[in-house]
């Protein structure tokens, strides 16, 4: 048991495209999808290879989304459920050792437009790191004030225009 | 018509605007204020705070040096234990401080448990863990805990944070064993380790928040390489026993300070700051 080692995380995140393919005969779509991979280590730099990973979804803390193991860097890689946005929660551990990280992520709704009969089903896809605005639109109450003004001078400056004192 | 709208009528009016926005926010904030109160007075659930000295304090285990320790009352003095509502987990190893949204005292006064109650005892969770206090809370999920060990006079001696009592056998040779021991300390912790989820407190379910003593970092684990950091860290149970008097052992911290070379008792004393941890998770120690 390393005791005095402590985990640490790096996160990526991954955009994978699978390019299509053309055969005789055959038809290859692909999909885009966001992956997140984990690799955790000891402090000393040393990958936790073949670990107990665990991940949950922000909507269900307590059942495990997902379970698997590390790679031999101490890699793990998990692709969100599509629609699911917020913190998704890894729990890394192996040998008496573990830690658990948040990771934030968001969705942005997208089309891939691609001619194939399987692909472009409307679905939402989901990006890491990229803001939707139906997600995330808390503008501060300073910002709406500055927008309603602006707004609000806008139609005013137009009347007043027109309503201009003829010289 | 302009002379209906002059400049101090637009003037007017973009002031009368301005109020209105700021008066529209301060009622949006209002309303939030009052909804949380209403969430927090109707959801809660029970959290049962536990402590847990593991196998190695219930089944007893075999020191770094060979000795098999067996104890027969393992008790800690904790106060100011606090749980831990936030957004993200907590990492004491990165982050300074716990950005909590919602912290809840357990226990404020001094409480001493026992790591070593017999099982059946009503002080034991179904899983034999030591119950600190048993508490209705709001529902969410408690990512971090702290808590102090601070000195009590309730173990026999004066101002200790941890009493030992047991006996040590090694090639027939039995010392019976009472240690005082004073290291004031604060720890600070994440989220429970382990293959369970622990701290998701809902309306219907009690959940367990655990703090969990790993004694293994005091005297090593027989079971582990001699050149492992754990063993390497601990102090074992053999310069212990070099103090033993006819087969008896019964020290405070100030005695063993001055009786144990100045080498030991540092190792000792970082070993102490090393012990609290949330599952196989580790813990912020500050020295109090």
């Amino acid at each position: 048991m390393k005791c005095s080692r402590v985990l640490s995380f790096l996160l990526f995140t991954t955009c994978g495209i699978s390019q299509p393919v053309f055969a005789h005969g055959a038809k290859i779509d692909y999909q885009q999808t966001s992956a997140i991979v984990v690799r955790a280590t000891f402090d000393d730099g040393t990958p936790m290879a073949n670990a107990q990973a665990i991940v949950y979804s922000p909507n269900d803390l307590d059942t495990p989304w997902t379970k698997g193991v590390t790679d031999e860097s101490g890699k793990f890689t998990f692709v969100p459920e599509s629609g699911l946005s917020g913190n998704w929660d890894v729990k890394i551990r192996k040998s008496g050792h573990g830690k658990i990280i948040s990771i934030p992520f968001e969705i942005q709704k997208q089309v891939v437009e691609v001619n194939s009969p399987i692909a472009n089903k409307d679905q939402s896809l989901p990006v890491v790191s990229e803001s939707d605005p139906t997600v995330n639109s808390a503008y501060s109450w300073q910002q709406k004030m500055i927008m309603s003004v602006s707004i609000t001078w806008g139609f005013l400056g137009t009347a007043l225009f027109f309503f201009r004192k003829q010289t | 018509m302009l002379k209906i709208i002059d400049r101090k009528s637009v003037f007017k009016i973009l002031c009368a605007f301005l109020f209105l926005v700021v008066g529209c926010n301060s009622t949006d904030k209002t309303e939030k204020n009052i909804t949380f109160k209403e969430t927090a007075a109707e959801k809660q659930g029970t959290l049962l705070v536990v402590a847990n000295g593991e196998d190695f304090v219930r089944n007893g285990f075999i020191t770094k040096d060979g000795w098999e320790i067996d104890f027969t009352k393992l008790r800690v003095s904790l106060g100011n234990v606090v749980a831990y509502q936030t957004e993200t987990s907590f990492d004491p190893d990165q982050d300074q401080a716990i950005n909590s949204k919602l912290a809840i005292p357990i226990t404020k006064e001094i409480k001493v448990v026992d790591l070593t109650q017999e099982i059946g005892s009503k002080n034991l969770t179904p899983q034999n863990l030591t119950i600190v206090k048993k508490i209705m809370v709001p529902v969410g999920l408690y990512r971090a805990i702290s808590w102090e060990m601070l000195p009590t006079n309730d173990f026999g001696f004066e101002a200790q944070t941890i009493f030992l009592q047991g006996n040590a056998m090694k090639n027939g040779k039995k010392i019976n064993f009472e240690l005082g021991l004073s290291v004031p300390t604060k720890y600070i912790c994440g989220e429970f380790i382990g293959e369970n989820r622990k701290g998701i407190v809902t309306k219907d379910k009690s959940t367990e928040l655990e703090m969990t003593f790993h004694f293994d970092h005091l005297f090593g684990d027989n079971n582990l390489p001699s050149d492992d950091e754990l063993n390497l860290g601990a102090l074992g149970f053999q310069p212990l026993a070099e103090l033993a008097t006819i087969g008896n052992l019964r020290l405070d911290w100030q005695e063993l300070q001055q009786k144990l070379d100045s080498a030991d008792v540092e190792k000792l004393t970082q070993a102490i700051a090393g012990l609290g941890h949330v599952g196989e998770g580790h813990c912020k120690a500050i020295s109090l």
